[in-house]
């Protein structure tokens, strides 16, 4: 009875934890999309008030203004640091990054969460027009780097899940190498000369798939922020270069199908 | 004895009654329009047009029904024989645990592969709208 127990706990203590990790994404996920409803009705409120400001130009429509703006911008640091939240449980969840790499992303999301921080302490402090302009141009002066460290995040991620399948293939590669190596003696020459050539196949689309990911890889850690036309081209090009390295996966994976295809029959 | 007749008598006209019938001043019609006798009338040439197309078109119709069922007729045999499926033999390998667990791990990664989007629009970032838009006091 007593081992009954200990086993029932367990399983429970085990089973919370698997589903802890990946609720917190999850739960980090519908804090990021209420903290963009809310925005968007800050902002909406902002455009009112800050259009009858530039119709009417009284005292009144300018307290109004200056308030919605405070509320607008305080909104909108909120949302960033959700944002940045949810990508840091994304990154504490990827099975295929790396220990170095999970620090590294995660450096650059702390850094951007403490530049927020600053930002929402000086909200309060806006008095007036040009006060609320001082603190909106210093967020809108760091948010090319801010974007920066997101972009390089997002395809950090991508390369994680991408080495996590390429893991499994390698598996499967191993596992097919094994079946035929074991049965060599058996099978007709035939038969051990196709299954070789498959092989090799399977090894070459591994290998193609591995130039693929270490040319984003090195791109992703020189992305500058400088020029914001050039970032987002690069940004494109990578995202089109793990495409296809997927591709590569998937084909290779279809060939070790062809593969156990021509070991399944003698004829 | 007969009196000759007078050719006079003859000649004159009868009698005119005394009083004169009284005529009626009559407005004048217009005339009917001059119906030649021989013109056929154009709504009958109309009607043996169209049924004279009618005609031709459901002739045409039939026509081509006829050479479709002479094409729809039953293939001749060809000289060629078809093949008829070989049955393979399944080699004991396939019933080997190494290879269904390998085949299970396939299907499974091919799956996963399959189901992967490279660009996941959920961890794309918020867009804002930066500028305030006042100008400097």
């Amino acid at each position: 009875m007593r081992r009954i127990a200990a086993v029932l706990i367990l399983f429970t203590v085990l089973l919370t934890r698997h589903v802890r990790v990946f609720a917190s994404s999850e739960s980090a996920y519908r804090d990021y999309l209420y903290q963009y409803d809310v925005y968007r009705q800050k902002y909406n409120d902002f455009k009112i008030s800050k259009n009858e400001y530039d119709k009417f130009k009284t005292l009144t429509s300018k307290t109004h203004a200056i308030d919605k703006t405070r509320q607008m911008l305080e909104s909108r640091d909120t949302l960033l640091k959700s944002y940045l939240m949810f990508l840091n449980e994304k990154i504490n969840e990827n099975k295929g990054m790396s220990a170095t790499d999970k620090a590294l992303y995660q450096g650059y999301i702390k850094s951007e969460v403490d530049f927020l921080n600053a930002q929402v302490l000086l909200v309060p402090s806006i008095g007036s027009i040009n006060d609320a302009l001082d603190v909106s141009k210093q967020l809108e002066s760091h948010y090319d780097i801010l974007i920066t460290s997101i972009n390089q995040t997002i395809v950090g991620l991508t390369l994680g899940d991408l080495a996590d399948m390429a893991s499994q293939y390698d598996y499967a590669t191993s596992l097919a190498t094994v079946l035929v190596d074991t049965n060599r003696m058996k099978l007709p020459q035939g038969k051990i000369t196709i299954s070789d050539r498959w092989l090799l196949s399977i090894k070459n689309k591994r290998t193609l798939f591995q130039q693929k990911i270490n040319s984003v890889s090195l791109k992703n850690s020189g992305l500058k922020s400088t020029d914001v036309n050039d970032r987002e081209r690069i940004v494109s090009e990578m995202m089109n270069t793990l495409s296809e390295a997927k591709t590569d996966l998937m084909e290779g994976t279809s060939y070790i199908g062809e593969l156990l295809t021509e070991l399944k029959y003698r004829n | 004895m007969d009196q000759p007749v007078n050719q006079s008598d003859i000649q004159r006209p009868a009698q005119e009654p005394s009083a004169q019938p009284q005529v009626q001043a009559f407005t004048p019609v217009a005339k009917p329009p001059a119906q030649s006798p021989h013109r056929f009338p154009f709504v009958w040439i109309l009607v043996l047009c169209i049924l004279f197309g009618a005609a031709f078109g459901a002739g045409i119709f039939l026509r081509t029904k006829k050479e479709e069922s002479v094409q729809q007729a039953a293939p001749t045999p060809t000289l060629l024989p078809t093949e008829t499926p070989v049955h393979r033999q399944i080699d004991p390998i396939a019933t080997s645990s190494a290879y269904l667990k390998l085949e299970g791990y396939v299907a499974s990664l091919s799956a996963s592969l399959s189901a992967y989007q490279v660009e996941n629009q959920s961890v794309a970032p918020p867009v804002l709208d930066l500028p305030l838009g006042f100008t400097q006091e």
